[in-house]
């Protein structure tokens, strides 16, 4: 796969247009951050691209198990267990399940344990873990840093940037600028339901402009 | 892909059928303990509504894995780039595996009952009325394992109907339409199924005035060998189907075949995914 | 490592290695850490890393062995030349600031030899 492409992404809930025609090719070896204020429909896009929603106008160039996509809910049903989860993904996708069984073991969370007896944040971890150990040509992470203490967070971006030289594209969608600033390598802002065009990181700051400076204009 | 989903699905399904075995076993033993030491007319009474509530479940389990296969929300299959089409095969292949392995050892357990219930009391059983023993293997010999795989053919073609009616009310933008398609589908469905029901039943009432179908019964399409493979005592099930009778068998491939063309012709939704 | 949002990252880290050559921290054939191990300690994309070191090989400041490992240059005196190179462009800039501020250069040399005699001290 030489690059990861959607193009005329429409979407309406009803009268309400919340997506407007969303276009993007990332080629791979992208890391690219989808940056939006709150209901801007980062969410409703990722659900798209994840093959969540089916309800939408335009084309997307890849779809199904090659995409791996960690939501901000937790798909599978609350009174299953963990190591039920990770048969799944072992069984649909592409899964390393070894490295997933040991990033798990540096979290409390047991392999035995219902998900529903996870906290909100543990619930996250696992989402993280499954989705990451995926071999997948395109990761989508929907604001992967809520909930989640500075530990994992820490984890996350380490994972992440131990990934970030494959062959693959990197989605996130995000308002938590900070963690991420240093491994986008290209931003677009989601508004009023359009995705701007598709900005080089390290381009703007040698213009002198940091990437909040850049998404505090885009959001005006 | 079907044998995943039937991998990510078995816990639940066999929870749901150790749970019914679980009520069954409790209230036949309840019924039946109840009746101990008493009478033998009292105790056979006692066999018979212990039968009556096994036969009962064999309604209820059935209805309720249909219901199981038409409500559950399957999102994380999406997710995980499996079409539609496949999300539901998979939902009736479960309904049909487990019907029919949940009526099998309901059967096993009706027999084991039957054993157990009436041990050294052979007076008892002759005053209980074999209707209600629709279930023991040992009243009606193995060949009646045939009726669980005859209940889950007719609960997979209910299936197919909700299908077919599902596809049906995607294209009409109005509620009223939708509702309008809904049951006009549902009539000349219906109506088939009739139709071929009553074909089946041709040698049947021809040999004999009985008007539901026996779950066993090998109603071959000349008369002329009727009595020999019939039941001596007609026992009815409503969602029995009899599977072994040609004109079904006919019917019934001509329907999944309309029903299969149907569904790829009208697609089930928008955007599909390529099958990966 | 923290970095300035407004000026590109890989510049940001090309300045910090050549500042360890410089001052010896990176000796000569020395070896650089891997890719992802630096990108790993810097919080940043490894491909801004894999860009730091195509520079710095551009520069001939390291260079690449048949391991695919990064070393700093054997060769002493071109370090010596670009240290040199070096405080020639650092002392340009601030001799262009001073002017610009209207500090004559006495002044400007008096503070900086003050401002060294206050980092001996720290450094004691």
């Amino acid at each position: 796969m030489k690059e990861y492409a959607f193009n005329g992404i429409k979407k309406a809930y009803g009268k309400k247009e919340i997506l407007r025609g969303v276009t993007l090719c990332a080629e791979t070896g992208s890391f690219v951050g989808i940056l939006g204020l709150n209901g801007a429909g980062k969410t409703t896009l990722l659900n798209i691209l994840g093959n969540v929603d089916r309800n939408f106008e335009g084309e997307i160039s890849l779809r199904g198990s090659d995409v791996a996509y960690m939501r901000t809910g937790m798909v599978f049903p609350e009174w299953r267990r963990v190591k039920e989860l990770l048969a799944f993904y072992d069984r649909f996708y592409k899964f390393d399940r070894a490295k997933a069984e040991s990033m798990l073991e540096r979290t409390s969370i047991r392999k035995n344990a219902r998900l529903r007896a996870l906290s909100a944040g543990m619930q996250r971890q696992l989402n993280f873990i499954c989705n990451f150990c995926v071999d997948s040509q395109v990761l989508l992470l929907d604001e992967p840093l809520t909930n989640l203490d500075l530990l994992f967070r820490g984890v996350i971006v380490d994972s992440l940037i131990e990934r970030a030289l494959e062959e693959r594209v990197i989605l996130v969608a995000t308002h938590e600028i900070k963690e991420f600033e240093n491994l986008f390598t290209h931003v677009t802002v989601l508004k009023d339901g359009m995705l701007g065009p598709l900005t080089d990181v390290e381009l703007l700051r040698g213009q002198g402009k940091s990437v909040e400076e850049f998404y505090g204009e885009s959001v005006q | 892909m079907i044998r995943k989903i039937f991998l990510t699905e078995w816990k639940g399904y066999a929870l749901a059928c150790g749970a019914g075995l679980i009520v069954c076993l409790l209230a036949a033993a309840g019924i039946s303990l109840a009746g101990a030491g008493a009478a033998d007319a009292v105790r056979a009474d006692h066999a018979e509504y212990a039968f009556q509530f096994l036969n009962a479940v064999s309604y209820a389990m059935p209805a309720v894995l249909l219901l199981v296969a038409i409500f559950s929300f399957r999102r994380y299959y999406r997710l995980a780039g499996v079409t539609e089409e496949k999300i539901m095969q998979g939902a009736l292949f479960n309904l049909f595996a487990w019907t029919t392995i949940f009526l099998a050892a309901l059967m096993l357990f009706a027999t084991f009952f039957d054993l157990i219930v009436f041990a050294g009391a052979d007076a008892v059983r002759g005053q209980t009325s074999p209707q209600c023993m629709l279930l023991s293997l040992r009243e009606h010999g193995a060949y009646r394992l045939l009726f669980a795989p005859s209940v889950a053919v007719t609960v997979s073609i209910l299936y197919m109907i909700y299908d077919f009616v599902r596809v049906a009310v995607r294209r009409p933008k109005f509620l009223v339409f939708k509702v309008l398609i809904a049951v006009v589908c549902v009539l000349v469905l219906a109506l088939y199924q009739y139709t071929v029901y009553c074909m089946a039943m041709v040698p049947g009432v021809l040999a004999d005035a009985a008007w539901l179908v026996p779950p066993d019964s090998v109603l071959p399409v000349v008369p002329a060998w009727a009595g020999s493979w019939q039941d001596a005592v007609k026992d009815v099930h409503f969602l029995a189907s009899p599977v072994l009778n040609l004109f079904f068998i006919a019917g019934e491939l001509i329907f999944i075949v309309l029903y299969y063309g149907f569904v790829r012709v009208m697609g089930r939704c928008k955007n599909e995914i390529k099958e990966s | 490592m923290d970095f300035k949002s407004n000026e590109t990252i890989y510049s940001q880290i090309i300045e910090y290695i050549r500042k360890q050559i410089f001052s010896g921290s990176y000796g000569s054939g020395t070896r650089l850490p891997a890719i992802r191990d630096l990108a790993v300690k810097c919080k940043v994309n490894p491909n801004t890393i894999v860009r730091v070191y195509a520079e710095l090989s551009e520069e001939k400041l390291i260079y690449t062995d048949s391991t695919n490992g990064k070393f700093v240059t054997a060769d002493r005196g071109f370090i010596e030349r670009k240290k040199r190179e070096y405080l020639e462009e650092k002392a340009a800039a601030f001799v262009d600031e001073m002017r610009q501020a209207g500090i004559g250069s006495e002044e400007a040399i008096e503070k900086l030899r003050e401002a060294f005699r206050g980092e001996g001290k720290e450094r004691r």
